[in-house]
C-alpha cells in the first residue's frame, strides 16, 4: 500500500505558518534564513522518492502561484509541476496547476482509496488542517518535521484546530543539518 | 523543558503525564542541573514543585532521581517570580515581584554556577523577550498533543537560536540544546 508522508517546515515553537513567504504572515519566509547545501538535496531526494502530492487549499494556492513559472537545474520544479497533485478543498472550482485534481468531500475515504492504488508514496507539504484530518483518521504513515532553530513566538501552529489530535508517535530517525535544522521523522506508534 | 513534537509544554489542563523521563534522560538532566547552583521558577511550576520536593526523599517509594534531585534542589537558593504569591513554605526561597531583568542581571554578575529555569513557559517567554536566556535545553517528546500550553508565545519578534547539540534517546526523545540568539 502507498504511504502518506507528511513533511513540514516548523519552528522550534511549533509554528508552520508561511515558511515560504507567499502568505501575509509577518514572519513569512522564515525558512529561507536557514539554508545550507544539504537541505535542498534532501528536499529533492524526498520529492523524487514520491510520485504524487496531496495538498490542502491554502498550500495548493501558494504553490500553484509559485511553481509553474519556476525552473531549476536540479529538476525540482519540473518534478513538482509534472507529478499528480490531489487537492482537498470544498471551495475551489477549478485547478490551473498542471496535473491537479480535486477532492471535494469524504477526504478520509478518498485518501484511503488513493493509498490502495498502485504507485509510490504520496507527499503532503504544509496543509495544516488537512494533516489534522489525516492524523485523526490514522492515515499518516510518516511525519517529518524540519525543526528550524528559530522561535517565531506567534503564527499558526501545525495542529491549530483545537481538535482531538493527540497521538503517540515512534521516533524513526533524526538528522542534523549544518544550518542547525534538525529533521525528526516519526511513524505512528503501534 | 519537555516539549511535544508540535511545540506544547503541557496539555490544555496542564497535563504533563505524557512526558518521558527515564534513566537515560534523568542522567543527562542531572548533569545539566549540576552545572547550576540556583533554581528559578514561574509561579505555577513553583507551586507544583513546592508540593512535591520538600518531602520527596522521605517517601518509601522515592527513586534514585528523587533522592539526587532533592539533595540538590532543597538546599539550593530558589527564586519564584510572581506578582501574586504572598508567601512561600520551601526553604531558601524568595519571591521576586518586579524588575526581572535587573534582578537576573544582578545575579548573573555574582560569582557562582549557572542559574537554571525549570519549565515555567510563561516566565520563559518573558525571559526570552528580555534577552535573559543564554542557553535553551529542550526534550522533544514523540507525541502530538494537538492543543495545550504552547512553548513561547507573544513574542514580538522572531529569534534565531544556534543549535549546539542534539541527542537521540532510545525512548524516542530528542534533546536539543541551543545558544540564545539574536532577534
Amino acid at each position: 500500500m502507498r504511504k502518506i508522508v507528511v513533511s513540514e517546515f516548523v519552528s522550534l515553537d511549533g509554528v508552520v505558518e508561511d515558511p515560504g513567504g507567499a502568505e501575509k504572515f509577518k514572519h513569512g519566509g522564515w525558512s529561507f534564513k536557514f539554508r545550507d547545501d544539504q537541505v535542498p538535496k534532501y528536499k529533492l531526494d524526498e520529492l523524487k522518492a514520491s510520485d504524487s502530492l496531496l495538498l490542502g487549499r491554502v498550500t495548493y494556492e501558494e504553490f500553484a502561484k509559485a511553481w509553474p513559472s519556476r525552473k531549476d537545474d536540479m529538476g525540482f520544479a519540473d518534478k513538482i509541476n509534472n507529478m499528480p497533485k490531489y487537492v482537498v478543498s470544498t471551495t475551489l472550482k477549478k485547478l490551473d496547476w498542471n496535473n491537479s485534481r480535486l477532492i471535494r468531500a469524504n477526504v478520509a475515504e478518498e485518501v484511503r482509496k488513493l493509498k490502495q492504488q498502485p504507485g509510490g508514496d504520496i507527499l503532503v507539504y504544509g496543509s495544516g488542517s488537512l494533516v489534522n484530518t489525516l492524523l485523526q483518521h490514522d492515515l499518516v504513515d510518516e511525519l517529518r518535521l524540519m525543526v528550524h532553530p528559530v522561535v517565531l513566538g506567534s503564527g499558526r501552529r501545525l495542529f491549530d484546530d483545537n481538535a482531538e489530535t493527540m497521538k503517540v508517535m515512534k521516533l524513526q530517525d533524526s538528522k542534523t543539518f549544518p544550518s542547525g535544522i534538525v529533521l525528526l521523522s516519526y511513524h505512528p506508534a503501534e | 523543558m519537555h516539549v511535544s513534537l508540535d511545540g506544547f509544554v503541557a496539555g490544555p489542563n496542564g497535563e504533563i503525564d505524557w512526558v518521558i523521563f527515564d534513566d537515560d534522560l534523568i542522567e543527562d538532566v542531572q548533569g545539566l542541573v549540576n552545572t547550576a547552583d540556583t533554581a528559578l521558577f514561574g509561579r505555577v511550576t513553583y507551586q507544583l514543585m513546592e508540593g512535591y520536593w520538600p518531602t520527596a526523599a522521605d517517601s518509601p517509594t522515592a527513586t534514585k532521581h528523587d533522592l539526587d534531585h532533592s539533595r540538590w534542589l532543597n538546599p539550593a537558593p530558589k527564586i519564584v517570580f510572581s506578582r501574586t504569591l504572598k508567601n512561600v513554605q520551601w526553604q531558601n526561597t524568595r519571591i521576586v515581584k518586579d524588575h526581572i531583568g535587573e534582578e537576573i542581571a544582578r545575579m548573573k554578575k555574582q560569582p557562582g554556577k549557572n542559574l537554571i529555569l525549570f519549565a515555567s513557559p510563561t516566565l520563559g517567554s518573558t525571559f526570552m523577550s528580555l534577552d535573559l536566556i543564554d542557553e535553551y535545553f529542550f526534550n522533544i517528546n514523540p507525541i502530538v498533543l494537538g492543543k495545550g500550553k504552547p512553548l513561547f508565545r507573544d513574542q514580538n519578534e522572531m529569534r534565531r537560536l544556534k543549535l549546539l547539540e542534539s541527542r537521540t534517546y532510545k525512548n524516542g526523545v530528542v534533546s536539543l540544546r541551543y545558544r540564545g540568539g539574536s532577534k
